[in-house]
């Protein structure tokens, strides 16, 4: 048999494995990895996994006498060595550990008893729609505050004070990205279609039916493509932000948050809010494309325009400060809808029917305020002769 | 000895003008398992609550190691905050994350361990409360009971030194509430953890308390303090004994 000594604490001597645990294990200094202290122990080179070492190792025992203080990063070093123990058909020598270290190891490998696991559908409140809009400017107050705070928090993003959540806003820009394609894209086919048809019914009236393409162009541009996107994304993600925010509430899960010193702005609010910011401009893009060429098909069905000249007009007069300024209100409508949301699920009460209520109130007050706000965008502009 | 874990000194309580207890005062020795006992909406889940500084007294204060949480800044509330383990009487998992991912977050703010160390920390504070293999689980796809269980091993992410639980065999079956017992006492005796308890399970009160606190719903106040199975031999108070003693004589309820 072989005679191996190694600088760090494994030590095999006639097919003994002995695992010295002297000094301190604290998670603080990271975990160590028994694999690699038992390649340490091997020369160069030499397979170590459970298999190669199986023949030539037939016990694991401890030394723990001049083991200092430990926590969990100790328990999971043993783990792997009992994993490893099992892998290989080793023995594994519990005996040899102290009492303690032993029976918390000994209680995380006992197999856990059979348990059916029970589906909980996570509650998922009716938006009820109809609710009344009262009190709405006392609120106002509230959210300029919930806004500011937005702002200081983005700030203190910028200037790295704080982590990007990456892991958090992800799963939510996928959720009311893609999902709203399909609605976004039949209201704005739609919608451009309507303006369309209203241009036609107004125009031709004076001749000059074939002008119904600024009409649509400018239509779509600067005020329905982000105004329609922004409503649909009130009903559905601006309610879906109470919802959640409100379960999590009811749920304790935003106090989780606070006593692990965590603020449930950063960690709930702020990814909701990025997430708008980021998708609003893209979806409205998106919307403002199908609303045009359903405003397109509509016009080309009912006037004199022609392909080539419906794309001539709206190429040389429609040009791209249009299109910017709906970007602008998009990502307005974006953040709007997305404070709207977050606030009234902050401002839940704990029960379900409290959390209905926050979701209701998130969409009246989500499309209250895009209304006002495109309202008052559209009278700075026009004021300012743009 | 050294300082003892919690003083509660002279604690008034309340939501708003409604009063829930009143000049609450007693300390809890480092590595003692303390029940906070009493009926249904006496104010223990609120008492927690100001032990851990959600809540903030109306008038009293409370110190963790000789420092007041009350008066202490934000900072250093996180500072004792980050010593602190709690279960809550809800679960409050975080929904939208399997179980590892639970327990990952604390320590992926905390610590500088790898993602792959982190994943390992996990898995075994899964095991540790018998959750061995649900790693990829989401709350909802769990039993309640379960859920119990792995709100438990998140608070226990950090190696706390004071663990809190709000009613934690509340909703489990005897087993399991069995099994929980001896995962207390198996955590206080190996790794010195204080141990916070709401509980009105007398079986659990009386295998694993050193001491105990009362809260008197009529009174408004604690009326025992002690260990249980004392206060059982000599009770203070009648509405200490029929607690104690399941009996619903005279309970106006
Ligand atoms: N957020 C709140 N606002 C106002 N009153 C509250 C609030 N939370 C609890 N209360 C009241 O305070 C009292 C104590 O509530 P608490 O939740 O602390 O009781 P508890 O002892 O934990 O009850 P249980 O055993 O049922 O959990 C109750 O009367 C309750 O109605
Ligand atoms: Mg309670």
């Amino acid at each position: 048999m072989s005679n191996i000594v190694s600088d760090n604490r494994i030590f095999i001597r006639n097919g003994l494995l002995s695992v010295d645990l002297a000094g301190s294990w604290k998670l603080s200094d990271g975990i160590k990895n028994f694999d690699d202290d038992l390649a340490g122990s091997f020369p160069t080179g030499a397979a170590t996994t459970p298999a190669a070492v199986a023949d030539s190792i037939q016990t694991i025992q401890f030394q723990a006498d001049s083991l200092a203080e430990w926590d969990s990063s100790l328990l999971v070093y043993l783990q792997q060595i009992a994993d490893f123990a099992d892998a290989a058909k080793i023995e594994f020598r519990a005996s040899s550990l102290p009492d303690s270290l032993r029976e918390l190891l000994m209680l995380a490998r006992a197999v856990p008893e059979v348990e059916t696991s029970r589906g909980v559908d996570k509650m998922n409140p009716i938006v009820k729609i109809g609710h009344s809009t009262v009190g709405l400017f006392e609120e106002l107050g509230t959210f300029v505050h919930f806004g500011g705070r937005a702002m200081s928090a983005s700030f203190q993003l910028l200037i790295r004070k704080k982590k990007f959540r990456w892991h958090e806003i992800w799963p939510i820009i996928k959720k009311t990205g893609p999902e709203a394609l399909g609605l976004v894209t039949l209201i704005a086919f739609m919608i451009g279609a309507i303006l369309a048809f209203l241009g036609y019914y107004v125009l031709a009236q004076f001749g000059a039916s074939i002008y119904v393409v600024y009409i649509v162009g400018y239509g779509v541009l600067r005020e329905m493509g982000p105004l329609m996107t922004a409503i649909i994304i009130a009903g559905r993600t601006g309610a879906a932000f109470a919802a959640e925010i409100g379960s999590m509430k009811a749920n304790e899960e935003l106090d989780a948050y606070s006593t692990m010193g965590i603020d449930p702005f950063d960690i709930v609010v702020m990814p909701r809010l990025l997430a708008l910011f980021f998708m609003m401009p893209v979806l409205t893009i998106y919307a403002d494309a199908i609303g045009i060429f359903g405003g397109m098909m509509i016009s080309l069905l009912l006037s004199d325009l022609t392909l080539e000249l419906f794309v001539e007009k709206f190429t040389t007069d429609i040009n791209l400060f249009q299109f910017g300024i709906g970007l602008v209100k998009a990502v307005l409508f974006g953040i709007v809808v997305g404070l709207a949301g977050c606030l009234r699920g902050m401002q839940s009460g704990k029960s379900a029917d409290a959390v209905g209520q926050a979701t209701t109130s998130a969409v009246v007050t989500g499309i209250t305020l895009i209304i006002a706000s495109n309202f008052i965008i559209d009278f700075i502009i026009t004021m300012m002769g743009l | 000895m050294t300082r003892p874990q919690f003083e509660i000194k002279n604690l008034t309580m309340a939501y708003g003008d409604f009063v829930v207890m009143r000049n609450l005062d007693f300390v809890i020795p480092r590595g003692e398992i303390f029940v906070i006992m009493g009926g249904s909406g006496c104010g223990k889940s609120t008492l927690l609550k100001h032990m851990i500084g959600l809540l903030d007294p109306t008038e009293g204060e409370v110190c963790f190691e000789g420092r007041s949480f009350t008066a202490a800044d934000k900072e250093a509330r996180q500072e004792m905050l980050r010593q602190f383990g709690i279960t809550f009487q809800a679960g409050a998992l975080w929904t939208s994350m399997t179980l590892a991912e639970n327990i990952a977050l604390p320590l992926r703010e905390y610590t500088d361990l790898s993602v792959d160390e982190i994943k390992e920390v996990a898995s075994l504070k899964l095991s540790l409360v018998g959750l061995r293999g649900f790693e990829g689980f989401f709350p909802h796809e769990i039993s309640g009971g379960m859920q119990k269980r792995a709100s438990l091993a998140r608070a226990m992410a950090l190696d706390p030194k004071v663990l809190f639980f709000d009613e934690p065999s509340a909703g489990l079956d005897p087993v399991s509430s069995r099994r929980l017992d001896d995962l207390i006492l198996q955590l206080r005796d190996s790794l010195g953890t204080t141990i916070i308890i709401v509980t009105h399970e007398l079986q659990s009160i009386f295998s694993i308390a050193d001491n105990s606190v009362f809260l008197d719903v009529e009174l408004r106040t604690q009326s025992a303090l002690g260990n249980p199975s004392e206060m059982l031999k000599n009770p203070p108070n009648a509405n200490v004994y029929q607690f104690l003693t399941r009996s619903s004589e005279s309970v106006a309820v």
